[in-house]
C-alpha cells in the first residue's frame, strides 16, 4: 500500500514535468469541437490557426505531397502553410511570426521509399504552446500513416525506388500506371479503416441534411445546439488520454524501470495500480477543466456535474486499462501506437465523437451507441440531462468497474509473463 | 551470501546458463567473468528474481529466490547492466522512488537519499532531470539506486561498461567501500584487468558454462608459469607441427593455415630460435603476440579463443 503511494507520486511527478501532454489531450478535442460547431453553423467562436512554415529541402513529389496535405480540405482550416527557406523560416520563428517550422530534409523521399530512417524536424515557437502542439500531433499522425503505408504498399514503393534507381529517363508511363493502379486498389479497400488522417475528413458534417428520425434520444428543447457536440468532445478527450496514458507502459519497459521494479521486494500489482491511479488523477483534472469550459462556453447543462465528472473518470480508467492491455499484446511501442490509433479513430467516428448520434442515420447511431466509447457517451449525456435512474446508473457503473478490474488483471498478467522482455 | 546450486536457464532450445554452482561470501567480491553472450546477465536475472530458473536453486542469505522471493529480494541491491532510471525525474526523485520500493519511508528515506546523492557525487545536480546527465553520471546514479536500502548482497552487472575513466574509478571506489562494510558483491565484467584487480574470487563463464573458478592464485596456477604465443601468417600446419615436436617445453594449442598458438615458459627468450625453426618449415610470420600468465591466457587455454574477439 505504501509503495502504491510512492508509485502514484512518482508518476504524478512525471506527468507534471510533461504537462503539455494532458493539456493537448484536452485541447485538441476542444479545437475539433470548435470546428464542428462552426461546420454546423453554430457558435461564433474564433478559429485557431496554426501558422506553419515549411522548408522543403528535398523538393520531391513526396515532400510536395506532405506540403499539400496541410492545405487541403479541413486541414486548410487549421493550418496556414508558407513555403520558405530554412534560414528565413528560423528568423520568422524567432520574431514570433509563426507557430512552427517544419524542415523536410534532402533525401526524404528516397528514405521513405527505401524504408531507411529519416527525420522531419519540427521547430516550434516557444512563446506559443497549444498551436505548435497541434502541428506536432498532426505530423506525428502523418508519420504513423507513412509507417503504416509502408507496411501496406511496401512492394509498390520498392518497385518505384528500383525504377528510379535503374532507369535513366525515369519510369515509363506504363510502370507508373501499373504501380498506381495497384496502390489505388489497395487504397480503395482499406481507406476508411487505415488512413489516420481521415480524422480531418470527417469534419465535413452536414447536420441539416440528416434524417430527422435519426435522433436516438429526445433532447430537451431548451438545451443549446452545441450540446449535441460537446459530450462527444468529452469522450474524445477520454479516448486520447486513454491512448496517451496506456503507452507509458512502453516507456517503463524501454527505460528498464519495469524490470528493476520486479527485482525489488515491492509487488508489480501495486506498481501498476499506482500508475493507473496517477493516470486517473490526470484524467480527473482534464475532465474537470473540460466540464467547466463546457458549462461556460458550450451550453452544457449545469445539472449533475459531479456525477458526470465521476462517470468520466471511471470511463477514462476503463479506456486506459483496456488500451494498456492492447499495448501489452503487441511487440513494440510503435506497433502499440499504430494499433491503438487505428482502433480509436474509427471508434470515435462511429461512437459519436466526430458527429453526434443525433445527426447519424438510425442504424449507425444504434451500432455506434454499442461501441465502448459510444455507450459511455450515451450514459454521459443521460447523466447531464438528468435522464438516468439511480438503479440503472449504479448497474452501468458496476459494469464499468467490473471491466476495469478485468482489464487491470489482464494487464498485470501480461506484464508479469513478459517481464524479462526488452 | 549467495549460494547458487546447479543453476540452469533455458530460453526455448538455447541453454543460456548450464549447471552453474558457486558461493559468494560476505565482505568479498565475487567476479563473474565472461565474453558477450556468456550468460552473465542471465545468471544475475535468475538471482534477482527477474527470471525463473529452469532448474537448480539460488539462496540469498538462506532465502530461496523462488520459494521465498520477497524475503530474498529484500536483501538484494541490483544494478542492472542497462540504465534503469526515470529519465524525466531528478536524481533525488529517482533515489526516493527506488528507496521506497525497498521499503524506506519518511525522514529515513529523505536523509538516506541525501547521503547516497553525496556518495555518488551528484549533490550539485540533485534537482535536474536525469536525461540531462552524462553517461557516467547516470551510471553512478544507477548504482546509487541499488544501494539506497543498504543491501547486504549486491549484484552489479557490468557496472563500468562504457564509463569514462574518472567515473570508473569512482564507481570502483564505491564498490570497495560497500564491501568493506561487509556486503557480499557479485560483479560481472568482461574486463580481465578489472576482474584481476578487484575480485577476491572469480568464476569464468563461457557459453553458459562455468569453466573455472577459485581465487586469483588458484586460477593463475591453472595456467602454470607458461606464456601463450600467438603467431599469424601463412603456415604448413603439418610441417610446423613436426618441426615443433623437437622443441622441448613447447605445447601446440592450435596450428592451422593462418594461426599458431603455442604455450611455453618465458616465450620471449626463445623467440629467435623458434623463428629460425619455423622459417625452415617455410612459415611466413606476419604478427606475433606474447601473453603472459593471466586470466586472459587461462581463458585462451580453456576455450581456444580470446575473450574480446
Ligand atoms: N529473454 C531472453 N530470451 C531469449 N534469449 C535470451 C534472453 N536473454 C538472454 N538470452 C540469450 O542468452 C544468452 C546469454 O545472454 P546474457 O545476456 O546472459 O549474456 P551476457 O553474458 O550478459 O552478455 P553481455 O556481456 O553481452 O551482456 C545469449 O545468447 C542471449 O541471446
Ligand atoms: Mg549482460
Amino acid at each position: 500500500m505504501r509503495f502504491f503511494t510512492s508509485a502514484v507520486i512518482k508518476d504524478l511527478h512525471r506527468h507534471r514535468r510533461d504537462f503539455w501532454k494532458p493539456v493537448l489531450w484536452g485541447a485538441i478535442p476542444l479545437v475539433v469541437g470548435e470546428l464542428l460547431i462552426l461546420a454546423m453553423g453554430g457558435s461564433d467562436g474564433v478559429k485557431p490557426r496554426v501558422e506553419l512554415l515549411i522548408s522543403d529541402e528535398d523538393d520531391s513529389p513526396l515532400s510536395g505531397f506532405v506540403k499539400g496535405a496541410f492545405s487541403q480540405g479541413e486541414m486548410a482550416e487549421l493550418f496556414h502553410v508558407e513555403a520558405i527557406s530554412q534560414d528565413a523560416g528560423r528568423e520568422q520563428l524567432d520574431q514570433g511570426e509563426a507557430s512552427a517550422l517544419l524542415i523536410i530534409p534532402a533525401g526524404f523521399q528516397q528514405a521513405v521509399l527505401d524504408d531507411t530512417p529519416c527525420q522531419l524536424t519540427l521547430i516550434t515557437n516557444p512563446a506559443q504552446q497549444i498551436l505548435p502542439g497541434i502541428a506536432e500531433e498532426t505530423i506525428s499522425v502523418m508519420v504513423d500513416g507513412a509507417f503504416y503505408g509502408h507496411r501496406l504498399f511496401g512492394d509498390e514503393l520498392r518497385e518505384i525506388a528500383d525504377v528510379l534507381a535503374t532507369e535513366e529517363d525515369g519510369p515509363t508511363a506504363l510502370q507508373i500506371v501499373r504501380v498506381a493502379t495497384r496502390i489505388g486498389a489497395i487504397v480503395e479497400q482499406v481507406n476508411e479503416h487505415v488512413d489516420p488522417l481521415s480524422i480531418t475528413v470527417e469534419t465535413e458534417v452536414d447536420v441539416p441534411q440528416s434524417d430527422p428520425q435519426g435522433n436516438v434520444s429526445g433532447i430537451e428543447a431548451d438545451v443549446a445546439d452545441t450540446f449535441y457536440v460537446f459530450p462527444g468532445i468529452l469522450l474524445m478527450a477520454l479516448v486520447f488520454m486513454g491512448e496517451g496514458l496506456s503507452g507509458d507502459i512502453w516507456v517503463e519497459r524501454r527505460q528498464g524501470t519495469l524490470k528493476r521494479v520486479i527485482a525489488t521486494p515491492s509487488t508489480l500489482h501495486a506498481f501498476l495500480a499506482g500508475k493507473l491511479a496517477a493516470g486517473l488523477i490526470v484524467i480527473g483534472c482534464v475532465s474537470l477543466v473540460l466540464l467547466v469550459i463546457g458549462t461556460i462556453y458550450f451550453g452544457l447543462p449545469g445539472k449533475n456535474l459531479p456525477l458526470a465528472w465521476a462517470w468520466m473518470i471511471l470511463s477514462g480508467a476503463v479506456l486506459t486499462a483496456t488500451m494498456q492491455v492492447v499495448q501489452l499484446w503487441v511487440s513494440s511501442q510503435r506497433a502499440g501506437s499504430v494499433v491503438t490509433n487505428s482502433l480509436m479513430f474509427p471508434l470515435m467516428m462511429i461512437g459519436g465523437s466526430f458527429f453526434p448520434f443525433e445527426s447519424m442515420p438510425t442504424w449507425m447511431a444504434t451500432v455506434g451507441s454499442w461501441t465502448p466509447n459510444g455507450w459511455m457517451l450515451v450514459q454521459l449525456k443521460a447523466i447531464l440531462l438528468s435522464q438516468v435512474e439511480p438503479v440503472g446508473l449504479a448497474l452501468a457503473a458496476s459494469f464499468l468497474l467490473a471491466i476495469l478490474l478485468l482489464m487491470f488483471w489482464g494487464g498485470w498478467r501480461r506484464t508479469w509473463s513478459t517481464r524479462a522482455r526488452h | 551470501m549467495i549460494e547458487v546450486e546447479g543453476l540452469q536457464k533455458q530460453f526455448g532450445d538455447l541453454v543460456a546458463v548450464r549447471d552453474a554452482s558457486f558461493v559468494a561470501h560476505p565482505g568479498k567480491i565475487f567476479g563473474l567473468l565472461g565474453p558477450n553472450g556468456a550468460g552473465k546477465s542471465t545468471t544475475i536475472g535468475c538471482i534477482s528474481g527477474l527470471l525463473q530458473p529452469t532448474a537448480g536453486h539460488v539462496r540469498i542469505l538462506g532465502h530461496d529466490v523462488v520459494t521465498a522471493g520477497q524475503a530474498s529480494r529484500r536483501q538484494l541491491g541490483v544494478m542492472p547492466q542497462e540504465l534503469a532510471l526515470y529519465e524525466d525525474l531528478s536524481a533525488t526523485e529517482n533515489l526516493s522512488f527506488w528507496g521506497a520500493a525497498y521499503g524506506l519511508r519518511g525522514s529515513e528515506l529523505k536523509s538516506r537519499a541525501r547521503e547516497v546523492l553525496e556518495f555518488v557525487a551528484l549533490q550539485d545536480r540533485a534537482v535536474e532531470p536525469v536525461k540531462n546527465f552524462s553517461g557516467g553520471m547516470q551510471r553512478r546514479l544507477n548504482y546509487g539506486c541499488a544501494i539506497m536500502h543498504r543491501p547486504r548482497v549486491l549484484l552489479l552487472d557490468e557496472p563500468t561498461a562504457g564509463v569514462d575513466p574518472q567515473s570508473r574509478m569512482r564507481l570502483l571506489e564505491m564498490v570497495k567501500e560497500q564491501v568493506a562494510s561487509g556486503a557480499c558483491v557479485l560483479y560481472t565484467t568482461h574486463y580481465m584487468e578489472e576482474a584481476e584487480t578487484l575480485c577476491d574470487e572469480l568464476a569464468i563463464i563461457d557459453q553458459g558454462t562455468l569453466i573455472a573458478q577459485g581465487d586469483l592464485a588458484e586460477l593463475r596456477s591453472m595456467v602454470g608459469q607458461r606464456d601463450i604465443l600467438r603467431l599469424t601468417g601463412v603456415f604448413h600446419a603439418e610441417r610446423v607441427r613436426s618441426t615443433l615436436a623437437n622443441f622441448d617445453g613447447v605445447e601446440v594449442l592450435q596450428a592451422d593455415e593462418a594461426t599458431l598458438r603455442l604455450e611455453m615458459r618465458e616465450a620471449t627468450r626463445h623467440l629467435a630460435k623458434l623463428f629460425e625453426a619455423l622459417q625452415s618449415a617455410e612459415a611466413d610470420i606476419r604478427e606475433t603476440t606474447v601473453t603472459q600468465p593471466s586470466l586472459e591466457s587461462l581463458f585462451i587455454k580453456l576455450t581456444g579463443k580470446e575473450m574480446r574477439e
